[in-house]
């Protein structure tokens, strides 16, 4: 039996004991053993000259291993400054931050850049490849500062590239892409490196809908294959993907619950595999 | 090791993107580097030749003179400017007190550029008379390849003779022996007795381009007021000190020098010339270093800007390589790298450069034995590495230090 299945007949299980209780099921799941994510108070107040911007007011949340998860709010409500902590690319003013077990906001530069490499993929609205290099370069940098072999670098390259069917363009530069060719090659490059996260800021806001909802597919493989996916939003057919959906409005979270599409996805999974309670 | 080749190429890629800002910095390291290496090459060739030279000048033999050879600045020349002249006679007074003390002693002076002339034909002005006695060539190493050498005769006698070097003895008389032939200098007419062995060059002037003659007549036709230079040679090395102290003694005694005071004269050893030749090249390095260390502070203030501009154009890619899980040494490495490479594209245009100036300086100059000078070679080496650690530091610092969500924001 695979993991993710594993995880998901887990998963009906919590759904069956609180059917009519979501926030309750959220509570009982934050005591569990694969809690990836754990943030508790945290707070961002960005500092203008005389005035303080409160990007993040003070905001609580687990997540587990294998969850697929969608942030969303208005603009300037925080998502991004959530999803920057939470890629380790800033640190909070206020709250405590454990990533897979590492206490992350005690850290410095350094500690917080090796988190960076080993536990957190992170893909871009704007994809943020490197234009000189190539996609296979672009997809083998993250492994150049983990400080693999070449060989290494190259084989687990090549593997990335193969999961987001890009395996035909390795030697083409960015600018050689189309815009849905770039995000893949990006989330290679978050995926090369077996992060325990890939985090994922309006990925899908550079491009059309018809390439946009082929990355989210994308997105969705790579949760089948048991990674755990967070994902910025504010179009609600993006997020329609997620199995949570979190959200955020004036640095705080607003409401956080479980997609009911997947739930009744469940329950019809719960329908066809009785043996599993 | 893969950083640092990934470094590499970005330093060319960065050169590209700013072909004239980056053209021109290259320009002032190899400016830099070339008078660092043009001054080595030269200095070292002028060395070996000079030095060879020297060594070749007769054994155990000094030269008084009433002022050193190698004047450096005008403050040194208004010292020795009004020195009194050692007169022949003076010469010749200090000779017979030496007596038997020394093997030789010679009086010698010499006028230069002149044409010397013989049946119809002439050599250029360019020739150089030497006016000497009859131990001359014991002192100085030369010799007569066919005819005779002067006698104490020839010079107390006032004899019109003359020994021609090769140069004008093939210029004058091309196809027939020169001795017993009549030449003529400013009217003044000469028989050759007989032809300087061929000595070769010094420093590109030829040293077979003249013609001896009395030193008497030749203070009473062309310089009627000179200071004569005097050659002794000691008997043997043992002797050098003794003669040397005993020379000094009498010369003061001949200038009035009273005890306490400094010669009036100047005494120069193979070893004493050799020391101020040294001191003209210390000079000249000298000259080389600063010239070069300011066109490589003007390169290294370029390298610095080229490495500013190149960390703001590519602050999104330095966001995306924080991002992604570079640390500042990373960073720092890569650009520090980055600003080496351009100092080192600019020394290699440098030394190749410097070789061919200070090989061209010396060729010019007619140095026999041209050299380049490796120590300075791998010096400038050191010294563009430098240069960029030094000019590269700040800006990768700065790029560095860097937040990555700024950076990544960054338009
Ligand atoms: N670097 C910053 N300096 C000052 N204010 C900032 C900075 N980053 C974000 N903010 C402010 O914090 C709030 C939240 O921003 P952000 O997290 O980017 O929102 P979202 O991604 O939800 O649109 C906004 O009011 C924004 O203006
Ligand atoms: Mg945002």
């Amino acid at each position: 039996m695979s993991v993710p299945l594993m995880v998901e007949i887990w998963l009906c299980a919590e759904i069956l004991i609180s059917t009519l209780d979501k926030t309750h099921f959220m509570n009982a799941s934050t005591s569990e053993q694969t809690v990836l994510i754990d943030i508790q108070n945290i707070a961002k107040t960005y500092v203008m000259g005389e005035e303080q911007v409160h990007a993040l007011k003070d905001v609580s949340m687990t997540i587990r291993k294998n969850e697929y998860v969608a942030i969303m709010g208005p603009s300037g409500s925080g998502k991004s400054t959530l999803m920057n902590i939470l890629g380790c690319l800033d640190t909070p003013s206020k709250g405590s931050y454990t990533l897979n077990g590492n206490i992350v906001s005690d850290m410095d530069d350094n500690e917080l850049a090796d988190i960076r490499n080993k536990e957190i993929g992170f893909v871009f609205q704007t994809f943020n490849l490197l234009p000189r290099y190539s996609t296979l370069q672009n997809v083998e940098l993250p492994l150049v500062y983990a400080g693999y072999s070449a060989e290494m670098r190259r084989e687990k390259a090549e593997k990335a590239l193969l999961n987001v069917g890009l395996e035909h363009r390795m030697g083409h530069k960015p600018n050689e892409l189309s815009g849905g060719q770039r995000q893949r090659v990006a989330i290679a490059r978050a995926l090369v490196n077996d992060p325990s996260i890939i985090l994922a800021d309006e990925p899908t806001g550079n491009l059309d809908s018809k390439t946009g909802d082929e990355v989210m597919r994308m997105f969705e493989e790579l949760w089948e294959k048991g990674n755990t996916i967070i994902v910025v939003t504010h179009e609600p057919d993006i997020a329609a993907h997620a199995h949570r959906v979190i959200r955020v409005r004036d640095g705080l979270i607003e409401s956080d619950v479980i997609n009911e599409n997947y739930v009744s996805e469940l329950r019809k999974q719960e329908e066809t595999l009785p043996e599993a309670h | 090791m893969k950083q640092i080749i990934e470094s590499i190429i970005m330093a060319f890629d960065a050169v590209r993107a700013n072909k004239l800002r980056s053209g021109l910095t290259l320009l002032s390291i190899a400016i830099g580097i070339f008078a660092i290496i043009g001054a080595g090459t030269a200095v070292t060739s002028l060395n070996n030749s000079v030095n060879g030279e020297l060594a070749s000048l007769g054994q155990n033999t000094f030269q008084i003179k009433r002022r050193p050879s190698i004047i450096m600045g005008n403050r040194e020349w208004m010292k020795y400017r009004n020195r009194k002249h050692i007169t022949f006679s003076a010469g010749r007074e200090f000779k017979r007190m030496m007596g038997e003390s020394a093997e030789a002693v010679s009086l010698y002076d010499y006028e230069d550029n002149l044409t010397v002339k013989a049946n119809n034909l002439a050599t250029d002005p360019t020739v150089q008379v030497d006016g000497i006695d009859e131990s001359y060539m014991i002192c100085n190493n030369v010799s007569v390849d066919e005819g005779r050498e002067f006698t104490e005769n020839d010079i107390s006698l006032n004899r019109p003779v003359a020994i021609i070097g090769v140069d004008v003895a093939e210029r004058l008389f091309p196809t027939s022996s020169p001795i017993g032939q009549e030449i003529s200098i400013k009217g003044h007419r000469f028989t050759v007795i007989g032809m300087q062995k061929k000595r070769g060059s010094i420093l590109g002037s030829s040293l077979d381009n003249n013609v001896y003659i009395p030193l008497p007549l030749y203070i009473k036709f062309f310089a009627e007021f000179v200071s004569v230079t005097i050659f002794v040679k000691s008997p043997s090395k043992e002797a050098y000190p003794f003669v040397l102290d005993e020379t000094i003694g009498i010369m003061r005694t001949l200038r009035n020098v009273k005890p306490g005071e400094d010669n009036n004269f100047e005494i120069e050893t193979n070893e004493s010339l050799a020391n101020s030749f040294a001191g003209f090249t210390e000079y000249l390095t000298m000259f080389g270093f600063a010239s070069g260390a300011i066109a490589l502070i003007a390169a290294g203030v370029g390298i610095m800007n080229i490495m500013l501009v190149s960390v703001k154009e590519r602050t999104r890619e330095i966001g995306v390589r924080k991002a992604i899980g570079a640390k500042r040494w990373n960073i720092m490495s890569q650009f520090v790298i980055e600003a080496v490479t351009l100092c080192q594209i600019g020394g290699v245009f440098g030394i190749i450069l410097g070789y061919l100036g200070g090989l061209a300086l010396s060729a010019a100059a007619g140095f026999t034995s041209a050299a380049v000078p490796t120590t300075w070679v791998v010096g400038s080496v050191g010294i563009c590495t430098l240069l960029g650690v030094l000019f590269g530091s700040y800006p990768a610092w700065k790029a560095a230090s860097l937040d990555p969500i700024e950076a990544l924001r960054y338009e």
